[in-house]
């Protein structure tokens, strides 16, 4: 299917260190696939490996518009970054840029769209995301759920067909992560295929079609969200899911 | 020289060749800021490039611009260049000695900048489709020129001065269009006395707008 993400048996070493090994996975149109998993368990470097860096082997295909292997160059990376968005942990907004022009830069520059109509469609995105007050302001002048909230708009203006999330929901208070969990379905009901790495059990279980655990570098279990957050099957499973749990109950 | 008697009379019917030796040392002076801005950016650009050799081939230049006096650079330019067959004339071996110069000092000033911006700032870029070109044009340069702008500045300042060791090699800037009225006066303190006040008139406008573009720079940390 056009929009479906498939990731098959791609390793990745920086130096001697092994950062993932033989993970495959697979997202269709629509569907929110979660990624839970310890820090330095590759998390990260998976999402990293969708059309940011090369790797050491296996293959990830989007759709029939690109497919990366090893052997892959530039070109062929772009081709796959082109269709995926990235919002990441801490946003990356530019700074000396405003919110509208952050959103309108990749629309003019890459798709080289005329400024009104990319000005145009900024706008119809920031308004739907409730910050059609703040396209004149810089990101400093913004919270951080609203900085959020731009990042996401910034990489839907690119109209991905997948889009990428890693652990975006770390510097929200609750209640901000609930609206962002409930823009995330929004978005997968409308096609889009997400791809979200979390720390936020509560977020992995109200967004998720399915979760993935992730220990050193390998998938170690997956499966629909009762099945990975409430029985887990997997002892290493268990255990994080265990420690999770205990640590929410404190707060 | 206690007693000294002051008499810049002596010196005033030749204002007008003061005048054009100003002309020619402001002539000096952009044409190595800019030849020595573009070329410096350059140098940064290939010393942080991924190519090895590039890289390596442009640390050594920067070095060896760096660390000669510029003194040496312009004599060196201007008589030893012809023995192999490029013959410079007095001025453009004066440009081209200071343009180096400011072009190896400047070249570590960028990449301090540019190495000051962070680097989820140039991957965000990237992965939204932008070429490394428009990033570095739309996002890494803006932001690294609040850091670049005071030293270049700075450097852009000295690069005036260093315009009077053109006068060695017998370009009529200022400080030469005084050594020739000394030798037709011989008035020294009178003639030194004005190209100081020529070149102090000259650079202190310079330096307030240079600090006026530093304040202006976006204000947000």
């Amino acid at each position: 299917m056009a929009n479906s993400l498939k990731i098959s048996g791609i390793s990745k070493r920086f130096g001697e260190t092994v950062a993932l090994e033989l993970v495959s996975l697979e997202a269709l149109p629509g569907q929110v696939v979660s990624i839970i998993g310890p820090s330095g368990s590759g998390k990260s470097t998976l999402l990293r490996c969708i059309g940011l860096q090369g790797i050491d082997s296996g293959h990830i295909a989007l759709g029939s518009d690109a497919i990366v292997t090893p052997q892959s160059g530039d070109g062929e990376i772009r081709a796959l970054r082109n269709g995926v968005g990235h919002v990441f942990q801490d946003f990356h907004l530019w700074p000396h840029k405003t919110v509208l022009e952050n959103v309108c830069l990749a629309m003019i520059e890459v798709k080289k769209m005329p400024r009104h109509v990319a000005m145009a469609k900024a706008i119809a995105l920031l308004e739907r995301f409730g910050l059609q007050g703040k396209a004149g302001c810089y990101p400093d002048a913004l919270s951080g759920g609203q900085r959020q909230r731009v990042a996401i708009a910034r990489a839907l203006a690119m109209e991905p067909k997948v889009l990428l999330m890693d652990e975006i929901t770390s510097a929200l208070d609750p209640e901000l992560a609930g609206s962002v969990a409930k823009t995330v379905r929004e978005l997968a009901r409308e096609g889009t295929t997400i791809l979200a790495v979390t720390h936020d059990m509560g977020f992995a279980a109200d967004i998720s079609d399915r979760v993935i655990f992730m220990d050193k570098g390998r998938v170690v279990e997956e499966g629909t969200p009762a099945e990975i957050l409430a029985f887990p099957k997997n002892e290493r499973t268990k255990e994080f899911i265990g420690a999770s749990l205990a640590k929410s109950a404190q707060r | 020289m206690e007693g000294y008697i002051w008499n810049f009379n002596a010196v005033l019917p030749y204002k007008d060749a003061i005048v054009s030796g100003a002309a020619v040392t402001l002539q000096i002076t952009l044409l190595s800021i800019v030849i020595g801005t573009i070329l410096g950016l350059l140098l940064c650009l290939a010393r942080m490039s991924r190519n090895g050799a590039l890289s390596t081939l442009a640390l050594c230049a920067g070095e060896v611009f760096r660390n000669l006096p510029v003194l040496v650079v312009l004599i060196w330019a201007f008589y030893a260049l012809p023995s192999f067959g490029m013959r410079l004339s007095a001025f453009d071996a004066a440009v081209a000695g200071i343009a180096l110069n400011l072009a190896a000092f400047s070249s570590e000033i960028f990449r301090a900048g540019i190495n000051s911006v962070p680097k989820g700032q140039r991957e965000a870029s990237l992965a939204l489709g932008l070429s490394e070109f428009q990033s570095m044009r739309e996002i890494v340069l803006p932001q690294a020129l609040r850091v670049i702008v005071p030293p270049l500045s700075g450097r852009y300042i000295e690069t005036i001065k260093l315009t009077s060791l053109a006068s060695v090699i017998a370009v009529n800037e200022l400080v030469h269009v005084g050594g020739n009225i000394i030798s037709l006066t011989y008035r020294p303190l009178e003639a030194y006395t004005a190209v100081a006040l020529v070149y102090f008139v000259m650079i202190t406008p310079l330096v307030f707008v240079l600090r006026k573009l530093e304040g202006d720079k976006w204000q947000t940390a």
